[in-house]
């Protein structure tokens, strides 16, 4: 006899509560805002239909943003993953101060952004450390105003991104790679499969799940970068590294509720375009693997 | 039963996290209308009220705790001081209160059309154009601000800062420098401290904001010569991307960066750094206001630094006032009788001499009797003289301030030209406008 645990389908009620008021309840009426005139003038709102989304696409706004969004995240995306699964492969074999090493990798993840973004501004500064030693390499023609430069700064801003995060990466591939069975890589290795083809077909097919996790996570994550960008450069100089949510930001700083609200919704629809065909890609990877 | 250690553990972070957030509200809620006991000292209120004051952190100094002290001991009212975090943040909490009706008795804020379009004074706020005191306000300020359609709705509560391009005495010394009257010897200026070694201007590109000094000091030569000029931009009858005298100030500016007139860390330029460049003689002149001086004293006690006006491109230069801060008093204040006796304190000669002689910038009042800082000596006696005008984004009826530096900012990096940059302004001027109904659009 089956003994389930079952509890009355009241129980559920106080935390289905909660989810909905403070959560479902909210984003519905986002969706609703994005179809008003809400601004810091108005007393009174009224439904302006799809008002709000013809005036986004008319501006240059939306593809500025969201395209330096994209690019963005596909660089964070591919270098923090790389960095994170090769972190997780050096650290994963019998090293002294293994541990230490792991915990020196993940510290950065704990700061906070603005931590971050300020000890940079520093460092990248052109009077600043990397300049610096660029100079005493006697490479000076590699100096470049690497947060000034409109060229190059929402590229200098992704890698910090990596800096901050791939130790977490690092961590989940960890898991992942702690999970492939050691006769797996012995009997690669005993059939005379080199380090870098074990790599590629036996354990990077076997840690598809973290790999998943990862890619998802990182994927959404900087697709919804805000707080680096934000304390780093402000989304500048002018609009080179303008990106989605510094963009929703500014327009509820000046006022255009509803404007901002209809950029929060366009991102909310972007992310899952972009995500949903990915993760199910991977998911079919899983299960072949 | 066995207690297990995660239980308890779990407990104490559940009660820890309830007892900290309901500490949290009790200290914004516990001091909302109380009524406290009378003064020892004479009172002149019959029973005291405890007033709740506005005011941003960055505005709060050993001067102000001075005066609201001073009103408590004269008045026998309390005073209930809220400091909320400056910049923009200032500006959306004071938004939001309003919306949420969580209104203040007194707030200190901007006075300038933008931002007080914003709060919507004549829905919330108590007109005070009928006041006595309204008489002794500079003619400047009666003109342009604290005010909506034409009903004044605070008073000054600062002097007027002063805009204009700030310069090391002592590098003009050393090369023999004069301080330039036309718009053609500030331009040679440049070149001679350039062929000095000396960067001629230091702009702080990274924090955006400074940038726009520069064409808030050139636009009163535009406002001299079509003196309607700002009706025509707030009726819609004229644009910026129109206007070719705008055009050409925002070419000017352009060029200095053409020029190489400014420094080579541009982008990564911030305020303190201008004034620390500056200070140290490596920068020959900062285009700023006379809101530094107070910041150059303190750092930079050593340090000779003045200001002259931004020579205008023909004739004289007329010096750009900026708007002063303003307290208001609401609507939907409980005690109006408190609340205006304490605008008329503020209003008070003595109190305003005490202010006055602490800030040392250019009074906001007539008859105000105060020392200034010598840095801006010269330019008060212009002034003085009557050629004031106010810095036009205080004359806008719609706030251009938040979208205005990253605009100067692609200007600098050759992203946009004059044409465009003018065009992009006037696009984010006119969704602004359209979102606050202004009539024209």
């Amino acid at each position: 006899m089956r003994k389930a645990l079952q509890y009355p389908w009241w129980f559920l009620i106080p935390a289905l509560a909660l989810y909905l008021t403070l959560y479902v309840y909210p984003v519905l009426s986002g969706f609703y805002y994005s179809f008003t005139d809400w601004n810091v003038y108005r007393e009174q709102i009224s439904f302006v239909g799809l008002e709000q989304y013809r005036s986004l696409l008319a501006s240059n706004d939306l593809v500025t943003a969201f395209g330096h969004t994209l690019i963005y995240a596909f660089v964070v995306t591919v270098f923090q993953n790389g960095l994170g699964f090769l972190l997780a492969l050096v650290l994963n074999a019998r090293l002294k101060g293994r541990n230490l090493l792991r915990m020196i990798y993940f510290f950065p993840c704990t700061l906070s952004a603005l931590v971050v973004g300020f000890m940079f501004s520093a460092i990248l500064h052109p009077d600043g450390m990397v300049n610096q030693f660029l100079g005493a390499l006697n490479m000076p023609f590699l100096k470049q105003e690497w947060l000034g430069d409109g060229n190059i700064n929402l590229y200098v801003l992704a890698f910090i991104n990596v800096w901050q995060w791939a130790g977490f990466s690092m961590a989940i591939y960890l898991a992942g790679l702690q999970n492939v069975p050691k006769e797996m890589t012995e009997a690669a290795r005993i059939d005379g499969c080199s380090y870098f083809q074990s790599i590629r077909k036996v354990i990077f097919p076997l840690i598809a799940p973290a790999f998943t996790v990862n890619v998802i996570m990182t994927l959404i994550g900087s697709l919804k970068t805000f707080e680096l960008v934000y304390v780093i450069t402000g989304g500048g100089p002018g609009t080179a590294t303008e990106v989605a949510n510094t963009l929703i930001f500014k327009q509820f700083s000046q006022g255009q509720y509803a404007y901002g609200t209809a950029v929060s919704v366009c991102l909310f629809l972007f992310i899952a375009a972009v995500s949903f065909p990915i993760l199910h890609k991977l998911r079919q990877r899983e299960v072949e693997a | 039963m066995k207690l297990s250690v995660n239980g308890v553990t779990a407990t104490v972070l559940c009660s820890t996290l309830l007892f900290l957030s309901a500490c949290g509200s009790n200290a914004k809620n516990d001091s909302a209308g109380e009524q406290t006991s009378p003064q020892p000292s004479a009172s002149q209120v019959a029973s005291p009220v405890t007033l709740k004051v506005l005011i941003t952190g960055d505005w709060m100094n050993e001067t102000w705790k001075g005066i609201f002290l001073d009103y408590e001991k004269s008045s026998g009212n309390k005073l209930d001081v809220q400091t909320l975090p400056g910049g923009a943040q200032f500006e959306q909490l004071v938004q939001t209160k309003i919306a949420t009706k969580d209104v203040p008795d007194i707030l200190f804020y901007y006075s300038d059309q933008g931002h007080l379009n914003k709060i919507m004074p004549e829905t919330n706020l108590i007109d005070l154009s009928g006041e006595p005191y309204m008489s002794r306000i500079n003619p400047v300020v009666k003109k342009y601000y604290l005010q909506s359609n034409g009903k004044m709705y605070g008073i000054p509560t600062s002097g007027m800062n002063v805009g204009g391009v700030l310069y090391n005495k002592e590098v003009f010394k050393r090369l023999n420098l004069a301080v330039p009257k036309t718009y053609d010897e500030f331009l040679a200026l440049c070149e001679q401290l350039k062929a000095a070694g000396v960067t001629p201007l230091y702009e702080a590109a990274k924090d955006a904001w400074p940038l726009q000094i520069y064409t808030f000091n050139g636009f009163g030569e535009i406002i001299n010569a079509q003196p309607d000029i700002i009706d025509k931009l707030n009726t819609h009858q004229t644009t910026f991307d129109q206007t070719e005298a705008y055009l050409e100030l925002l070419q000017r500016q352009a060029d200095l960066k053409a020029k190489g007139y400014l420094n080579s860390d541009l982008f990564s330029g911030t305020y303190d750094m201008s004034l620390d460049q500056l200070a140290a003689g490596k920068v020959g002149m900062v285009i700023q206001a006379d809101w530094a001086f107070p910041v150059i004293e303190e750092k930079y006690p050593d340090a000779e630094i003045a200001m002259f006006p931004q020579p205008f491109v023909n004739g004289e230069a007329y010096v750009p006032l900026s708007d002063p801060r303003g307290a208001y008093a609401f609507k939907a204040t409980k005690n109006e009788a408190a609340a205006k006796q304490f605008l008329e304190y503020l209003a008070d000669p003595q109190t305003l001499s005490v202010l006055y002689e602490a800030e040392k910038s250019i009074p906001s009042w007539t008859g105000v009797d105060a020392p200034v800082n010598p840095g801006i000596a010269e330019i008060k006696a212009i002034v003085d003289t009557g050629k004031g005008i106010p810095f036009f984004n205080g004359l806008l009826n719609v706030a251009i301030g938040d979208t205005y530096p990253a605009l100067l900012q692609d200007l600098y990096g050759e992203k946009k030209t004059p044409a465009e940059m003018a065009r992009a302004m006037q696009e984010n001027y006119d969704k602004s406008a359209k979102a606050a109904g202004l009539s024209g659009w």
